[in-house]
């Protein structure tokens, strides 16, 4: 059982995300459909995670604490899924290459088991994140 | 007594659904229920009617709370930003329609700003590859009644865009090809089995980042060259074998999606898809089209392209249009520390920007018109609630195959609202009066 | 020669877009004149003097004038902008567009030097000290001509896409170089003395490569065609010949095929 494993990770969409971001942000659905990282049952082995359990996911450019949940779309071992959102985009590449475009698929992250931290709302993970003060 | 509204057209994704069925209450006032709709459109009808929808236009105050004003004032204040700043960023755009998109032009043009649109994290990288080579394309009807090999690349309407399968592109009974799915070969080129590549005849299980490597394998087995034995981590007998599915439709069309635009290589990536499309065009009829994905970020694009010549990442500060991603583009802009103020319209770059980016946006002045509360709104330090395009007010809008088609009002907006380009009058006058420009 | 010195002494609080700073903008002109001369922050534009100190003279022509530009430019775009003669001198490390659309004279980047550099570039000779930016050397954005001639020797690394539409002229990077060099090249040479990232001379019509180190992943368009032996920047050594991008359009030249050649050194 490894402490930490490394994977690929990419974002996207998922019907889950669509209906979430439609019927508010600011609600904890939006959480629960984005606030996770779709693993392969091989990962989680690796990591030795129960599914459903807490993970902090860690890149060169940030870190965020998300849900870590079974793979629907696989199997894909080595690849991990953030839905696209706040959680992901904490994350990801920002690397445009002088496109415009940062590098939403394919930055390699590593995945602990964090079962004690807490998944922030989205609003709220940003906010912090950008040292908002909120009143 | 309800009322049934028919003909309804769907504001959420790049499909733009245009036969849905919506019940209001007699008063037109409440929207009771819809059909027709997939699951995500659906939801964008019915949220419009919470009841804790902020509905007056709120500035943040210096210990953080909100404070509510008047959109007059929410006006003079976004109009005092935009005349202050030596380069501001205007960006979003896709969630609204074509005529609020032209007045926001006037507003770029009266401050000199940079205007860029949702395709910048979305099919950005697309619209350069189109400008290197071209785009042989034609309209989701074309696919509908004669595709008979479609590739999804890179994208997953299973998931983004739900009704596109059954509308155009695998499940429809079309006029030459009545067999519907039976009449069609699908090959799906994804990383993940997504719930799309399940359907597929064929699932190319792609290495992720190697699409530009496996399209040049593919273009490679369509003139019968010598290719490695693996490319992308797919064998090369069965590129081979793609290659003649290809060649040997009627009539065959690539979507793709995000998975090439975001994924190393990006504009690059398009560029190849081009490539092959053209090339099988020597053995049959093929065309290729980007599957955009909010509403109307195609007619931004028109709008743009049709004002200033490009159609995103267009930089007005020296007082004529200037284009190129990487100098002119929000992400590099907002990175790099290139702009002193940040308006964003019909978007949410607080949730779909790299963090990088959105905390450059914290720390400028900053004006986010939106009706629903998000990461952005979050972060602004104006927020001017509008009401939902689409839904409460009618409009020019982009379907992905560049068809325009008006979306209609179904509903009154919560009263006292304004539209997105209500208010954006209001800015605009107001402006127009600061810089002298009257 | 004549020589201008510019010191940044009020750095720009955004960045500085200054095609004004290169020897044809300032030749003939005294100190006091070359201050007076245009620079654009955001939407508004400024004298030239607001943000530098301008000390000496230019020559009566550009051939006849060198600049040396000293102080923070990191922000500071588009030095030696369309530059035909002279020389230009750089310092520190600076922003975009340095020499973009050069036809001749010199320029010397003493730091790092960001994207978009010798865009376009026609003739005359780029040094950069540090490291090179994305699309050194490429085509502006929708066009089909990058660079066509001139010379350019980046000591350190380059970025992605360089050389991307390139059609003559030479680039040598002594260090390593990112993603897409020499995309849709139809003519030129790149040297690239360290070690290349994946999609090497993609949709490479003509032109020639030569790799010292290690190529991260092929592109499956290049099929290998015996070893040779060159002498290529001074080097004598055995080479891996692959010919390419057999995926893209070729040209015939005299009823032959022409590709695109890389070679890697054994």
């Amino acid at each position: 059982m490894a402490k930490s494993i490394s994977v690929n990770l990419i974002s996207g969409r998922t019907i889950q995300q669509g209906v979430a971001i439609e019927s508010g942000k600011e609600k904890p659905s939006y959480r629960t459909a984005c606030g996770i990282i779709e693993m392969d049952n091989a990962d989680l082995k690796a990591l030795g995670a129960w599914k459903n359990t807490n993970v902090k996911v860690t890149s060169d450019y940030g870190s965020v604490v998300v849900k870590a949940v079974e793979a629907t779309q696989g199997p894909h071992p080595g690849v991990a899924f953030i839905p696209m959102g706040p959680w992901a985009n904490s994350i990801v590449n920002p690397n445009t290459y002088s496109t415009g475009m940062p590098t939403f698929k394919g930055t390699p992250v590593k995945v602990e088991v964090a079962m004690d931290e807490p998944i922030l709302l989205g609003i709220e993970l940003v906010q912090k994140q950008c040292g908002v003060i909120v009143g | 007594m309800t009322k049934n509204i028919t003909d309804v057209i769907c504001p959420f994704c790049g499909t733009l659904c245009d036969d849905l069925e919506v019940v209001v209450s007699d008063d037109g006032k409440k929207l009771l229920e819809v059909y027709n709709a997939c699951v995500i459109g659906t939801e964008k009808f019915l949220h419009s009617q919470s009841a804790d929808r902020v509905t007056r236009p709120r500035l943040r105050q210096a210990d953080g709370s909100w404070k509510d004003v008047s959109y007059d004032e929410a006006a003079e204040y976004t109009a005092q930003m935009l005349a202050k700043a030596k380069k501001p960023l205007m960006y979003g755009w896709s969630s609204t329609n074509c005529e609020a998109q032209s007045v926001g032009n006037e507003i770029a043009e009266i401050s000199r700003a940079c205007c860029d649109n949702t395709a910048a994290v979305c099919h950005g990288t697309t619209l350069i590859a189109v400008q290197d080579i071209g785009l042989p394309s034609c309209t989701l009807g074309e696919v509908k009644n004669r595709a008979d090999r479609v590739i999804f690349w890179g994208c997953n309407p299973a998931h983004a865009h739900p009704r596109h399968m059954s509308r155009y592109s695998i499940f429809p009974r079309g006029f030459f090809t009545g067999k519907g799915q039976m009449s069609r070969k699908l090959v799906v080129v994804d990383p993940r089995v997504t719930d799309t590549a399940k359907m597929a005849d064929v699932h190319l299980q792609i290495e992720q980042g190697r699409d530009y490597e496996l399209l040049d394998a593919l273009r490679v087995a369509l003139k019968g060259e010598w290719l490695p034995d693996v490319v992308a981590g797919i064998p090369a007998e069965k590129i081979r074998e793609v290659a003649d599915i290809l060649k040997s439709g009627r009539f065959g069309i690539i979507f793709f999606g995000m998975g090439v635009t975001q994924s190393l290589s990006k504009n690059h990536n398009i560029d190849g898809a081009i490539a092959l499309t053209k090339d099988l065009n020597e053995y049959t009829k093929y065309s290729i089209m980007p599957m955009r994905g909010h509403y109307n970020v195609t007619g931004s694009g028109e709008v743009f392209a049709w004002q200033f010549g490009f159609p995103y990442a267009v930089d007005l500060s020296r007082g004529f249009a200037r284009y190129n991603p990487g100098d002119t583009s929000s992400i590099d802009l907002l990175n790099r520390g290139e702009v002193d103020a940040m308006f964003t319209i019909g978007s949410d770059p607080g949730a779909h920007f790299p963090i990088s980016a959105v905390k450059h946006i914290a720390e400028v002045p900053s004006v986010c018109i939106d009706p629903h509360l998000t990461p952005t709104s979050g972060v602004s330090k104006l927020h001017v609630p509008v009401a939902f395009n689409g839904v409460e007010c009618g409009g020019n809008c982009y379907r992905m195959d560049n068809v325009p088609i008006d979306c209609r009002k179904v509903v009154e907006p919560p009263e006292g609202m304004l539209t997105d380009e209500q208010f954006l009058i209001k800015v605009r006058d107001r402006l127009k009066h600061l810089k002298g420009a009257a | 020669m004549e020589t201008v010195t510019i010191t940044m002494k009020n750095a720009p609080t955004l960045y500085l877009e200054a095609d004004n700073i290169s020897p044809d903008a300032f030749a003939g002109k005294t100190a006091a004149q070359i201050a007076e001369l245009s620079v654009h922050e955001g939407n508004t534009t400024s004298a030239l003097g607001k943000y530098f100190d301008v000390s000496g003279g230019a020559g009566a022509t550009a051939a006849e004038t060198k600049i040396i530009v000293k102080g923070d430019v990191k922000k500071v775009k588009y030095l030696g902008f369309k530059m035909s003669a002279g020389e230009l001198v750089i310092e520190g490390t600076t922003d975009l567009y340095v020499g973009a659309w050069m036809t001749g004279g010199k320029i010397l980047a003493r730091g790092d030097v960001a994207a978009f550099a010798a865009t376009a570039l026609k003739g005359g000779e780029i040094t950069i000290e540090g490291n090179a930016g994305n699309y050194l050397g490429a085509a502006y954005r929708g066009d089909w001509r990058g660079m066509s001639g001139g010379k350019i020797l980046v000591k350190g690394n380059a970025g992605s896409d360089i050389g991307m539409y390139m059609t003559g002229g030479e680039i040598i990077v002594n260090g390593n170089v990112d993603v897409h060099a020499l995309t849709h090249a139809e003519g030129g040479t790149l040297i690239i003395k360290g070690n290349a990232k994946s999609k090497l001379g993609g949709q490479m019509v003509d032109g020639t490569i030569y790799v010292f180190g290690s190529i991260e992943v092929m592109m499956p368009g290049f099929k290998p065609n015996g070893e040779v032996e060159l002498e290529v920047a001074g080097t004598k050594a055995k080479f891996a010949h692959f010919i390419g991008d057999l995926g893209e359009r070729h040209k015939k030249k005299k009823g032959v095929v022409v590709y695109g050649n890389l070679y890697k050194k054994i």
